[in-house]
């Protein structure tokens, strides 16, 4: 890592550190997630999932220019939408049966072309793009909500029932 | 790390550190790789090690464990269990008398695996001093039993907890997904696996094919289409895919998938840096966003990125305005992949987006 730091404060910097190191630290015992320990030869698992799928529904919607339709919904065994980044600009959050958010995906804007690379920028929009999500317990699923944000204002809102 | 000015407290939590992360010894570096990617029935796969210590090179063991693919009648989950009369455990092992403090070694598996097959194959060395460092990877072999589903050819960790990448042979190019593959031993173990936010963490990086081939065309064609096969785009598993063409496009992205040609490994990297981690361009894109909280690397707001800067303890003067209403937070003297993602070389991503890189990874394993 050749990184110059310029240190101004104290606290903020602290934290970042700490950040690292526990980064750091806990690599090893991290690679091993959900896996047997692999470290020991002799003890390597003889039957083994290849991933452990949970009830999911599917949701697939349609994006235009004009706005979002829903496609289909269906409930499958597969894995949840990775919802760590929750502030991209298209974002859907489930709702259960008594109105509550119970999570949040967020993804690019399916509409928007760019170049790849960092030469000669050139932006373009799609006519038409699909996306599909996927939320556990799709038994307490009521509404999906499917918002587009620019600038981290929202510029269109709709929601779904799903079933 | 450089460091221009620090406090005396700032001092005692760096040695503290410095005490924590170097308490466990001089790590033994290890990198591992198997070739053919998906081997077909029965074709030899080579399994190579490459490794230094300075504390010298004992010994070097290679395990391999065969299992066979089936559902599971009880779950219903794919599943892998022992093969029986399969390979199993101990295959090779090298002893250094004079403990030389790096070693490189391949071992060819003549007899290869069998259809539907699913290997892990693990290496563990010993230092000069007995200290044992492994490293263990899995892989599909043989005929692939699941359809169109995309085939696992080098992960590690379950799929929650790994970013996964699906790669899209581009069917200009490749007769078939398999035709992609040896294209992408070096996009993987000299791309990604050679990036600095990814090589210590490349257990956590899940990578895959898809069978049926896609399309990627070129910007400048005048038409944009994106065809990603229906395997990977309703797959619950795979994050996002990038299509492989070997012909020259100019390539674009698109609701996290891009394309790009296999040799060009900084850019693959860094188009997965918006695709993953969600980084902002640092070069004049023409189109500003604030990038993702935590850790940006851009605003939209020259004020905000100075904030930004300042809260985390690096200088204000170091916002740079990349064009008229966008700031990135960190110089660009710096050589962040976001500013210029080097095609067929591999920058680093620097300060504000290593620290992005790492927020994730921290909250993927949690």
């Amino acid at each position: 890592m050749k990184t110059t730091i310029k240190l101004n404060k104290t606290i903020p910097f602290l934290v970042v550190l700490l950040l690292l190191s526990i980064s750091a630290i806990a690599q090893d015992p991290k690679g091993n997630i959900n896996l047997p320990e692999t470290n020991d030869p002799e003890k390597m698992p003889r039957d083994i999932s290849l991933y452990q799928p949970v009830p999911v529904i599917r949701i697939t919607f349609k994006a235009t220019k004009e706005g979002y339709q829903l496609v289909s919904s269906e409930k499958i065994m597969g894995a949840p939408t990775a919802a760590i980044v929750k502030d991209r600009p298209l974002r859907i959050t489930a709702f259960d049966n008594q109105n509550k958010p119970i999570r949040i995906v967020s993804k690019a804007n399916p509409l928007e072309v760019r170049t790849t690379g960092t030469d000669k920028a050139g932006f373009a929009s799609l006519e038409e793009a699909t996306i599909t999500v996927f939320f556990e317990k799709p038994e307490q699923m009521g509404l999906v909500k499917i918002q587009l944000f620019e600038n981290n204002e929202p510029v269109y809102e709709e929601t779904f029932e799903v079933e | 790390m450089k460091l221009v000015s620090c406090k005396p407290i700032q001092f005692f939590w760096l040695f503290l550190s410095a005490v924590l992360l170097c308490s466990c010894g001089a790590p033994t570096a290890l990198t591992t790789r198997y070739a053919p990617f998906h081997p077909a029935n029965n074709t030899a796969v080579n399994f190579t090690f490459n490794t230094s210590d300075n504390d010298g090179i004992a010994r070097a063991e290679l395990y391999v464990y065969e299992y066979e693919l089936y559902v599971n009648p009880n779950n219903n989950m794919r599943s892998a269990r022992q093969r029986p009369g399969g390979q199993w455990g101990f295959m090779e092992d090298w002893n250094y008398s004079t403990e030389p403090t790096s070693a490189n070694e391949t071992h060819s598996f003549s007899d290869g695996f069998p259809a539907e097959s699913f290997v892990r194959f693990l290496v563990r060395i010993t230092d000069g001093k007995g200290r044992k460092k492994s490293e263990d990877w899995y892989f599909a072999a043989g005929d692939w039993p699941y359809g169109n589903s995309p085939i696992p050819i080098l992960g590690k960790g379950a799929p929650a907890k790994t970013i996964d990448v699906a790669f899209v042979a581009d069917r200009t190019d490749y007769s078939s997904g398999r035709d992609m593959l040896p294209d992408l031993e070096g996009l993987i173990f000299d791309g990604y696996h050679i990036n600095n936010a990814i090589r210590n963490r490349r257990q956590l990086w899940s990578f895959y094919y898809s069978p049926q081939r896609g399309f990627i065309s070129d910007y400048d064609s005048g038409e944009l289409t994106l065809d990603i096969p229906s395997g990977v785009r309703n797959s619950p598993i795979i994050d996002h895919a990038a299509v492989i063409h070997t012909t020259v496009k100019r390539d674009w992205a698109s609701g996290g998938n891009f394309g790009t040609e296999p040799t060009n490994i900084g850019t693959a990297v860094h188009e997965s840096g918006h695709s993953t981690f969600d980084l902002a361009d640092e070069y004049n894109s023409g189109n500003c966003r604030t990038s993702s909280d935590p850790y940006h690397n851009v605003y939209d707001s020259e004020a905000d990125a100075e904030a930004y800067n300042t809260s985390n303890g690096w200088p204000a003067s170091d916002v740079e305005e990349i064009f008229s209403g966008c700031w990135r937070v960190e110089p660009s003297s710096l050589g962040c992949i976001m500013v210029n993602d080097g095609d067929a070389t591999m920058p680093d991503f620097e300060r504000s987006c290593f620290l992005r890189t790492i927020w994730y990874y921290i909250e993927l394993t949690n």
